[in-house]
């Protein structure tokens, strides 16, 4: 028989095991623009403090 | 089954890419800020790649399993409520939020900001302690994991990982945070690729069924119910939860992620988003640790069962493919506590000593040669030390030795007008000391850090009441 605690896991698990595999995918997508922001903004920052 | 030339290459391509890509960072670096919260330019998806491939490492997955061998479904409930922890602190903002509006660079430091250089001064001390205790062991379990993983006799795997752990500080001593934000972006989407794939197949490999049936059959009940189990148990949760709001505020890897953020905005959303991660941050290796117990059976070293049963489970190229999860987990995980504990060590430890605050280039020297220092410690201490008992409790129970105390520092000195230098330093020691009871007496984990968040409470309340200071919460 299945317990309660049994059923309650199985969903867990595969609430969290989705959540995780559905953000991973998010996060890879978008991420990259982020490490493009980052890139772009710190090179701006050296070249302003080359230039003064 | 061998590791073939097809697995061989896929490493070494991705352990070439990641380290090019850390040095190339090395020129972005041009003050502090940069060196060790990216200059605060981290968008909201690359701060969640950063934070969830710091905290998701070959010895998270190495100590998660182990739980989930031991105690079954059972130990799921911690999982749970840490990314339960991490949702309510981005939702509610609880901390961070007004911690990152403080434009930190490391938790000691507001420490001075509310109390005084000396309250700082005991927390930089106890946090680089707590941390350098809690890392040591990285390095021992991360080559465990690849020893029998890969089947490298151990004296080969040392020098293995004295390279790994060469390259890892090269780009964080050259590129500091920039550095590590952009290698942990390639880190997390390989070591989350590994994840997802080994967690498909051991469903897979296993069946659900026999997982299931195995845990009811050398476990009973206690493997499935966390209030029965002896091992986890009320104390055990109520522990847990106290310490899972000051790992998530206070922790210097987490912390400095927060503090990296363009906005106190998005650092709020940086936890929402990375609670859904570290549910299966956790989950899913404990679900390995559970399959290896029906796979191999109960007689296996807890610690070594996982990468016993994951290295039957997986075929030529995808071995590859693990193998380099892997090898980004311990990489991410590695680089950004070796930048974490050297920051506390050079602005926390030597800068409040310094009677006039040094130029820029020379804080970022000192921080370089503090890394240097950090790592050559990490080496040697996880050659000659082994913790005994489990891996997880050691693990929390050498951290809560200055978590416990910096929470309370942190927590009321934001939100209790009356909290004083005298609390904290209570505080601070109270924490530590609850921790000692289980390092030093041998007092059963849960019960010492119970303790030491009692004592840190009390230690800030009553010092404080006794002592009390002029000035406000900040």
């Amino acid at each position: 028989m299945i317990s309660t605690w049994e059923l309650f896991w199985t969903v867990c698990l595969i609430f969290c095991g989705g959540a995780f595999a559905v953000v991973t995918i998010i996060v890879a997508y978008a991420g990259i623009s982020d490490v493009v922001d980052l890139i772009r903004g710190l090179k701006l920052e050296r070249d302003s403090s080359i230039d003064h | 089954m061998a590791f073939s030339p097809l697995d061989w290459t896929i490493l070494v391509v991705y352990v070439v890419a990641c380290f090019y890509a850390g040095i190339y960072c090395k020129k972005f670096i041009g003050n502090t800020e940069d060196f060790l919260v990216a200059g605060r330019r981290v968008g909201l998806h690359l701060g969640v790649a950063t934070l969830a491939a710091t905290e998701i490492g070959t010895v998270t997955f190495m100590y998660y399993s182990e739980l989930g061998y031991r105690d079954g479904f059972a130990a799921f409930i911690v999982a749970l409520l840490s990314g339960l922890v991490m949702i309510f602190i981005g939702q509610s903002g609880f901390m961070v939020q007004t911690m990152r509006g403080l434009n930190l660079m490391t938790v000691p430091e507001y420490c001075q900001n509310r109390y005084s250089k000396g309250v700082r001064l005991l927390a930089g001390v106890l946090v680089a302690l707590g941390g350098l205790l809690n890392t040591g062991v990285f390095l021992k379990t991360e080559a465990t994991f690849l020893t029998i993983f890969t089947g490298i006799p151990e004296r080969g795997l040392l020098y293995v990982m004295v390279a790994i752990l060469l390259l890892e500080m090269l780009y964080s001593v050259l590129g500091g945070m920039v550095s590590i934000v952009i290698t942990d972006f390639i880190q997390y989407i390989f070591l989350s690729v590994a994840t997802i794939l080994i967690s498909i197949l051991t469903v897979k490999e296993v069946g659900w069924g026999h997982i299931v049936q195995t845990i009811r059959i050398t476990r009973g009940a206690n493997g499935f119910n966390p209030l029965s189990n002896p091992d986890l148990g009320w104390t055990f949760i109520v522990w847990q939860v106290l310490a899972m709001f000051a790992s998530y505020t206070c922790w210097p890897t987490t912390a400095m992620r927060a503090f990296s953020m363009k906005s106190k905005d998005l650092s709020r959303r940086l936890f929402t988003w990375s609670g859904f991660i570290f549910m299966g941050r956790g989950m899913l290796p404990m679900l390995w640790g559970v399959a290896a117990l029906a796979a191999l059976g109960p007689q296996t070293v807890p610690i070594d069962a996982m990468p016993a049963f994951v290295r039957t489970i997986l075929g030529s190229g995808v071995r590859g493919l693990v193998l380099a999860g892997m090898i980004a987990a311990t990489m991410s995980v590695n680089s950004s506590y070796l930048l974490a504990w050297s920051g506390i060590i050079s602005q926390d430890i030597i800068m409040p000593l310094r009677r006039r605050l040094p130029s820029e280039k020379v804080q970022v020297l000192t921080n370089r040669i503090a890394n240097v220092f950090v790592s050559l410690f990490l080496l040697f201490w996880s050659i000659f030390y082994t913790p005994k008992g489990d891996l997880y409790m050691y693990l929390y129970i050498a951290g809560t030795m200055f978590l416990a105390g910096t929470f309370a520092c942190v927590f009321y000195g934001l939100y209790w007008r009356r909290a004083s230098s005298a609390g904290a330093y209570a505080a601070l020691i109270g924490g530590a000391f609850g921790s000692l009871g289980n390092l030093v007496l041998g007092i059963p984990a849960s019960y010492a850090g119970f303790a030491a968040f009692s004592l840190a409470a009390a230690g800030m309340i009553i010092g404080s009441l006794m002592w009390p200071t002029r000035g406000g919460a900040i």
